[in-house]
């Protein structure tokens, strides 16, 4: 797997922002009438109580947005300053242009600062942040504004009880500088497009455009309903995926930087479900207190949200203070897990906060 | 299986029990042949080799 050091990029400041609109787990239960055992089962299987998400008219952009004006401000980064913004989604506002291009001109970033973006999911908070610190290390930029959020819930049949008590929306901010000191991030990127179809929304690309015919949902084998535009999970395959690659690639990683899992103070996965968590930790022979996933339960699964959210609200007050070594890694759609391991903190700004209801 | 709690958290939540006592991964397609728990046990063993 392709693996690379930074010397002199680090995280200035992370901010999260998830959809406006609370569900709570008995609400998403009680649509196909579950009953209280089986309620009780979602919430140790799964892991989510409540789920934010992003009403219709709420993008990612505007998620992305708002966390970085809060970011800037927070940190006290001004928008002249920056050298780059890279936007890491699956649910842009438009084929063309990107959302990064979008956001450069919504928050005024000089011209002389490059837009793109990278469509990456729950793995892409990570890739994105790979190439944030290669543009600083490569010497052409100061600062680089890296922006990783889904709307995926807006892609959800409300009738798949597969995935619909599982995600929440949110977009995240993550400010990436350049410094003098060493301050060494160790990363790992990996992909295997043989499974690209373990998670998917099969319909509304060029391959196949959304027709009346692809809207039409039916019932699926596992009793959940959806339709071709309706994002897609087979649970088994991508649990298979998660536990084959996982494991190795954060003890690659490790053996890759000279360290050792007793050296991390904090393992911050995508917050994928309960069940994933707790079986990485089994594997890794980790305990679950070094395994943050108190989002997951208060957020819901956000994408390539959710390391970031991890890091704002499980670990944020530590984070603010003082330093913390902590291994990050993402997995999921693609198939893709990429993973780093760095220093993070004291961090000017890392605060997460709700999209405000009545700005939607 | 048509027992009414076997739905995909309970898959999830087997193959996390087969991975955790056999360090084995069931497939999709093996799973879905099973029509007992005795089955599964079964498949995890023979998995597991």
């Amino acid at each position: 797997m392709p693996k690379a050091t930074f010397q002199h990029a680090r995280i200035a400041g992370i901010d999260v922002c998830p959809g406006p609109v609370v569900r709570r787990l008995e609400e998403d239960a009680a649509v196909w009438g579950a009953d209280a055992a089986q309620v009780d089962k979602l919430r140790r299987a799964v892991g989510v109580e409540t789920r934010w998400i992003a009403p219709p008219g709420v993008t990612t952009l505007d998620l992305c947005e708002r966390s970085a004006r809060r970011l800037l401000s927070g940190g006290g980064w001004a928008a002249e300053a920056l050298d780059g913004v890279i936007c890491v989604t699956q649910c842009p506002d438009h084929f063309q242009p990107c959302n990064a291009n979008i956001l450069h001109g919504r928050l005024g970033l000089p011209k002389g600062a490059a837009a793109f973006d990278v469509n990456q999911g729950c793995s892409g908070w990570v890739y994105g942040l790979y190439l944030g610190c290669l543009m600083v290390e490569a010497g052409g930029c100061e600062r680089v504004l890296l922006v990783a959020g889904d709307t995926v819930t807006q892609s959800i049949h409300p009738g798949d009880r597969t995935v619909v008590p599982l995600f929440g929306d949110a977009g995240s901010a993550t400010l990436i500088e350049r410094t003098d000191a060493a301050s060494p991030a160790w990363f790992s990127l990996c992909s295997d497009g043989r499974g690209w179809d373990a998670i998917t929304i099969p319909a509304g690309g060029y391959r196949r455009p959304r027709t009346t015919e692809t809207s039409v949902a039916t019932l699926a084998e596992d009793g959940s309903r959806r339709a071709a535009d309706h994002l897609f999970a087979n649970g088994i395959e991508v649990f298979n995926f998660t536990l084959r690659e996982e494991p190795r690639a954060v003890q690659e990683l490790l053996a890759y930087a000279g360290r050792t899992l007793g050296a991390v103070d904090h393992l911050v996965f995508h917050q994928a479900n309960r069940i994933i968590l707790q079986t990485l930790a089994l594997r890794l022979k980790v305990p679950m207190s070094k395994v943050p996933c108190r989002t997951l339960a208060d957020y819901g699964n956000q994408s390539s949200a959710s390391i970031p959210a991890t890091l704002c609200h499980d670990l944020g007050e530590g984070l603010r203070e003082a330093p913390r070594t902590v291994l990050c890694s993402g997995f999921g759609v693609g198939l893709s897990w990429a993973s780093c391991l760095l220093t993070l903190g004291p961090l000017a700004h890392c605060d997460l906060e709700t999209y405000p209801a009545a700005a939607g | 299986m048509t027992c009414r709690a076997w739905d995909s958290v309970a898959v999830l939540a087997v193959l996390a029990v087969v991975d955790g006592s056999f360090g084995v991964q069931l497939s999709a397609a093996d799973l879905n042949r099973c029509r007992t728990v005795a089955d599964v046990y079964r498949l995890a063993v023979a998995t597991a080799g």
